[in-house]
């Protein structure tokens, strides 16, 4: 009743109306129904938006938190067709582009093994023209020991966001990080390790540029007498690169092992 | 002259004789020597490589359960930021532009974990709900209304995702120690 009376009297033009009374209200619905964990209902309302707008002003999102909605309730193949959906539809939206992107490279990633179109999309995510798109994928990939991920990997070490999952993911395919792709080039820490109940010890060497996984070799105690020592175990590369080579960085212990850091 | 006739045959049986076992032990000992302490060597590579394989699956495992431990950390921590008293944007909005950020870095590192394979199962599903909130919280406008926050405080609530962040937060933290 009140729309056409705003209609006349208001400059608002009349689509922001519609969006503002009758558009919302389901949406609203949708939401709550998705915040409730009631997601076949909610995807069922967004899908009924959708067919009476297919192109109104809030199709865009609405597109997204359909195939959100879907990955919610791990429909993953309807979930990864709706993101590319609202993909091929919406290719100017930045923000929720790049979230569907990896959203669908999950949905591919739980499905890769059981549906071949899984194992494409995350094949043909390799050439995508985000670095994290990539590097998604790759890490997803490698769970399956697919080698044609390992390009991508190797170039996710240069990632400081990234650079410790491809570092895992190589190790559990059994590659050697490629120090070529990583800062500090050509430059190394010495790790040297000895049990309790060892008369050996263990020399382990990591390409500087991976500074951060030395503390994967340190217990917490280590890392406890390590921050007493003032080191900041988050900035070895920094520390290594102002010591002169094969000089000793520092020495930790527990009850089990004793570690020595060399930087060469 | 009857010694005489056998002579030849008793020179032979009565001579010096070196000890006929002698080629096949020192052969045998020239062998030990070689072969002892290559074997030695042999063994000792053995016992290196498999300490060295051993510690780095421990440190391999501990990197994974800290990645997992640090992401269930920082996001209870932004979920307790949520709750705070922000500062205003705009016309009584909620300035939760530094949270935005922040959800949208979690965001990403939920993305690799969920390549990974979470360490114990139920870390993955804590997961999988942290990164519905995330999500919500990353595609808004950082300058929130009150209603909105209220919402997305609600829902973070009614999940107990602080609680579960932090359970699973000191539990992996335990596991890689």
């Amino acid at each position: 009743m009140l729309l056409p009376f705003l209609a006349l009297t208001s400059p608002i033009p009349a689509e922001v109306l519609v969006l503002t009374a009758s558009t919302e209200e389901p949406l609203r619905e949708a939401k709550r129904l998705r915040y409730s964990g009631r997601w076949f209902e909610a995807a069922a309302i967004y899908r009924t938006y959708l067919e009476d707008q297919p192109n109104g002003p809030r199709a865009a999102e609405t597109r997204f938190w359909l195939a959100d909605t879907l990955f919610q309730d791990q429909r993953w193949d309807e979930a990864a067709l709706a993101f590319t959906d609202f993909l091929e539809r919406h290719p100017d939206q930045r923000l929720f582009g790049k979230q569907a992107r990896l959203n669908r490279i999950q949905c591919w990633g739980i499905r890769q093994g059981q549906s071949p179109k899984a194992s494409v999309g995350l094949l043909e995510a390799l050439a995508d023209p985000q670095p994290e798109i990539r590097v998604s994928a790759a890490i997803q990939l490698a769970r399956k020991g697919e080698r044609r991920a390992v390009p991508a990997l190797q170039h996710g070490l240069g990632l400081p966001e990234y650079s410790e999952a491809c570092r895992l993911a190589l190790a559990a395919m059994g590659v050697q990080p490629d120090s070529q792709s990583l800062p500090a080039q050509g430059r190394f820490l010495v790790l040297k390790i000895k049990g309790k109940d060892r008369t050996d010890e263990v020399t382990i060497r990591i390409a500087l540029g991976l500074a951060r996984a030395v503390t994967s070799y340190m217990s917490e105690a280590q890392l406890t007498e390590l921050r007493k020592k003032g080191v900041d175990p988050q900035n070895l590369m920094e520390l290594a690169l102002s010591a002169p080579k094969g000089s000793e960085l520092f020495s930790v212990q527990d009850k089990d092992s004793s570690l020595r850091l060399f930087v060469e | 002259m009857a010694l005489s006739a056998h002579a030849g045959a008793l020179s032979e049986a009565l001579a010096p004789r070196r000890p006929s076992f002698a080629p096949w032990l020192l052969a045998a000992a020239a062998a030990l020597f070689a072969v002892v302490p290559t074997l030695y060597v042999v063994q000792r590579n053995r016992t290196l490589h498999a300490a060295v394989r051993q510690i780095d699956e421990e440190a391999q495992r501990r990197a994974q359960d800290r990645l997992w431990s640090g992401f269930f950390t920082q996001s209870s921590g932004l979920i307790q930021e949520f709750q705070k008293n922000p500062r205003i944007c705009g016309t009584q909005n909620e300035d939760r532009s530094a949270e935005r950020e922040t959800a949208s870095i979690l965001l990403q590192v939920s993305h690799q974990l969920a390549g990974q394979g979470a360490p114990v199962p139920e870390a993955e599903q804590v997961r999988k709900n942290l990164q519905s909130w995330l999500t919500e919280v990353s595609l808004e406008d950082g300058c929130l209304s009150p209603a909105r926050a209220e919402e997305l405080r609600q829902w973070a609530m009614a999940h107990k995702l602080e609680d579960e962040a932090v359970r699973m937060g000191r539990l992996l933290q335990q596991e890689g120690s």
